[in-house]
């Protein structure tokens, strides 16, 4: 009888545990989660893919609004997070995959960023452990990619204990907006005070440092390179696929090609092997603006997507 | 398996149900599944290496007390060089070889030429979870045997269920078997008040791991990936916080593994004994990883001072080298180790002077204890910045850059509240431990009256759920 008792208390204390639990992260779940939250709510007909910089630089709304008389599965998903999330690899295949639903996979539309760091691993690690190290990214420990809420990325990856996300969720940040179709708009002027060139002088510095050293403890990895192959043959069966190399600062490029001379020739001919445009609009920094060399701010982003629209719409049909 | 991880979650219960449900002639069998189970959820094919090593100490203890003194020595080193040759297979080829590699090229000599070395691949190998520990566990059997300290286990799956045992398999404690095989053999009956004991261990440790170590975690991180910084403080606390991540860590491991055992009705040892609050080096080794130090203190110590009448100092640094070797694979973990051993041949060797200056002064007692206090435990956290570093570059760089008196600046994880509560956190462990210590945490709940145990068991959920970190991080101690 004793034993009955305590079992049952026992069975009521976890089911207490789990029905708190649950209720946070459903609390969590429906306000704002982090930078990365959205780009794993809804299913995705067509896709802006690479880092930081597609993240930043392609406004999905820009995209619809300029595209709109054009055939092409919708809703467009900014799917490119960053350099610690996103580089080309089974793991990001695979979350692509899974983020176009069955229904939509006839005419997509797959906007491919690709910059040096996008084929990057580190020196110290094989090329036989780099899917492993995939694995450890966001878009390697959940399964679910299209669901609003979604209690997989939250329960899975959410880094932040949950009281700091249920803080967080009350506040929004005046520079920094993250919207529904996974694009992260980065604003100079916010509602008390701007960017200034300074700060952006001094982000920049910051930047390139960074870059410095990231390229000495970095080399080029042959296992990105081919599975940024097959992620561009997989999605040709689905769509139409344009490759693109996003403005950047000139000093930010200087050192990227350095570090790698001859990328736009090797990309160029990839392309042409597999009959895919690559747009290269890397020396075109003048035309947009940066808030740290590397990406476009809010008008520049939106100022690009006007401009890649154009050059998209010869290879899609009209409605 | 990780004990903070959902799997776990479901293993356990499942694992506590067939226990007592089943008969107890039929429970070894039981655990032995799970044990093998429990292990191979991580890489089921480095299994092998646990029935090889099991396997081959059964038979070499077994056939000890049979024959002559000649054969069961060759019988010994049978189960040494094979145990001791799996863990250097699995963990320390690649360091031995690189390491002979290096010394070779300082005196300008190349053997390896770089084209084939990629070949070898010493480094792909597989590091098999938790080899340091059952490696030790299973040889400190069959030298017990060969010394005629115990018998020899006759039940091949009592002594597999020894050696594999779930809950102290991957990180200890390195039990003895005169200790852990009389109780695997024992009749259990089902003992509710043991059975919460257990659970509220189990709850404890899971708090010192989600809620702790891993939030001190989260700072250590920062300031380790960055050893060139300016803000000196930071790194200051960086070591400080990474002492007491890694106690908290390996300490959340053990309560875990103890308040398992305990569910079950089975009495794993302490590991740990309030080590924070020691006045000497030499009391710290015996509050701090007790298991081990043990361990090397019987098997290996003790042979070297009585029979190979070794000095102490010797002795000393030859018991840390390996007890530096046996962290990993790394310098940088030998380099720790003989700090410690050093300053430990220092306290041995100045006690008589210091006893005297000590008369001489009439120093209060707790004055002496501060002092020894503050001066052990400082040097002991700061020689673990070689633990935690890469390389013995980077710990001299983070040193170099911690004496240089720069910012005070600390917030580097850009959120004082995470940082002031972490401190909290800290505070608050160390006074449980020292009222309760680290094995009878369980009194602070089963000694209250049954409204203040409800509220403690309801605060705790929402500690949990609201504070835990969630990087489901696997325990520091996993890797050795």
């Amino acid at each position: 009888m004793r034993l009955k008792k305590f079992i049952l208390y026992l069975v009521l204390y976890f089911a207490i545990f789990a029905g708190i639990y649950l209720f946070f992260v459903d609390k969590l779940a429906n306000g704002l989660v982090d930078q990365y939250y959205n780009k794993f709510t809804q299913e995705a007909g067509s896709l802006i893919i690479g880092l930081s910089r597609a993240d930043q630089g392609i406004s999905p709304y820009v995209l619809d609004e300029e595209l709109d008389g054009f055939e092409f599965d919708r809703s467009i998903t900014n799917f490119a997070i960053n350099a610690h999330q996103s580089k080309f690899g089974e793991v990001y295949l695979n979350a692509i995959q899974k983020k176009l639903t069955n229904k939509h996979k006839k005419n997509g539309l797959f906007i491919v960023s690709i910059n040096p760091s996008s084929f990057s691993v580190p020196k110290t690690l094989n090329e036989d452990k780099v899917y492993e190290n995939d694995k450890e990214w966001i878009i390697g420990k959940i399964e679910n990619f299209t669901s609003t809420p979604n209690y997989d990325y939250i329960i899975n990856t959410y880094p932040q204990p949950l009281y700091s996300g249920l803080l967080r969720a009350t506040r929004d940040d005046d520079h920094h907006k993250i919207h529904t179709n996974g694009w992260t708009e980065i604003k100079l002027i916010g509602k008390n005070d701007t960017i200034k060139d300074n700060d952006i002088s001094i982000w920049k510095n910051k930047n390139l440092e960074i870059l410095k050293k990231n390229i000495a403890k970095e080399r080029i990895s042959k296992y990105r390179i081919n599975e940024f192959v097959k992620t561009l043959n997989y999605l040709k069966t689905i769509g139409k696929v344009i490759l693109v190399r996003i403005p950047s600062d000139i000093d930010i490029l200087k050192i990227e090609n350095e570090s790698w001379p001859n990328f736009n020739t090797q990309f160029d001919s990839i392309a042409n092997k597999y009959n895919i445009p690559y747009l290269n609009y890397s020396n075109q920094s003048d035309k947009y603006k940066t808030y740290d060399g590397s990406h476009l701010e809010s008008e520049s982003a939106e100022k690009f997507t006007r401009m890649l629209s154009l050059e998209i719409k010869p290879y899609l049909n009209s409605k | 398996m990780l004990f903070n991880s959902f799997e776990f979650l479901l293993f356990f219960p499942i694992m506590i149900i067939g226990f007592y449900t089943l008969p107890h002639k039929n429970r070894w069998l039981w655990l032995l599944l799970g044990s093998y189970f429990f292990y191979m959820v991580h890489e089921p094919s480095l299994v092998l290496l646990l029935i090889i090593s099991t396997t081959v100490d059964y038979f070499c203890a077994l056939k000890m007390p049979s024959v002559s003194n000649k054969r069961k020595k060759h019988l010994l080193y049978v189960s040494v060089f094979t145990n001791i040759g799996i863990l250097f297979l699995f963990k320390y080829l690649f360091f031995f070889t690189s390491s002979i590699e290096g010394i070779l090229k300082f005196f300008g000599l190349n053997i390896i030429d770089t084209g084939h070395a990629g070949s070898y691949n010493f480094n792909q190998i597989l590091l098999p979870v938790g080899i340091s520990f059952y490696t030790f566990q299973t040889l400190s059997y069959t030298i017990d045997v060969y010394r005629g300290k115990i018998l020899p286990e006759k039940h091949f799956g009592v002594f597999a269920l020894y050696v594999s045992f779930f809950p102290q398999l991957v990180a200890g404690p390195i039990e003895r078997a005169s200790r852990l095989i009389p109780q695997l053999k024992q009749k259990i009956e089902i003992n509710i008040p043991n059975i919460k004991k257990g659970l509220i261990l189990i709850a404890w440790g899971l708090f010192l791991k989600v809620v702790v170590a891993d939030r001190l975690g989260v700072y250590v991180d920062a300031a380790f990936e960055n050893p060139e910084s300016p803000h000196s403080l930071a790194l200051v606390l960086g070591f400080l916080f990474f002492s007491f991540q890694i106690y908290y860590d390996f300490s959340a491991y053990v309560s875990i593994a103890i308040g398992t055992a305990k569910t079950m009705g089975y009495d794993l040892m302490a590991n740990f004994n309030r080590p924070i609050f020691s006045t000497s080096t030499a009391q710290f080794w015996q509050r701090w990883h007790i298991s081990l130090s043990h361990w090397l203190r019987d098997y290996l110590y003790a042979p070297l001072v009585k029979k190979y009448k070794l000095s102490r100092v010797t002795a000393v640094l030859i018991v840390f080298f390996v007890n530096g070797l046996w962290h990993g694979a790394n310098w940088t973990f030998i380099v720790w180790s003989l700090l410690n051993a050093l300053l430990l041949i220092i306290e041995i060797g100045t006690l008589k002077i210091r006893r005297k200056i000590i008369n001489i002064l009439k120093l209060p007692k707790w004055l002496v204890s501060f002092c020894g206090w503050f001066i052990v435990i400082g040097y002991l956290f700061s020689s673990l910045i070689f633990f935690r570093s890469p390389s013995i570059n980077d710990a001299l760089v983070y040193y170099k850059h911690m004496f240089n008196i720069g910012s005070m600046h600390i917030n580097i994880i850009n959120n004082y509240f995470e940082l002031c509560l972490s401190i909290l956190l800290i505070l608050i462990v160390q006074t449980i431990h020292y009222y309760k210590g680290n094995s009878k945490v369980y009194e602070l709940v089963t000694e209250r009256p049954p409204y203040v145990r409800y509220c403690m068991y309801f605060m705790y959920i929402i500690i949990i759920v609201l504070f835990a970190i969630n990087r489901q991080n696997t325990f520091i101690y996993f890797q050795f």
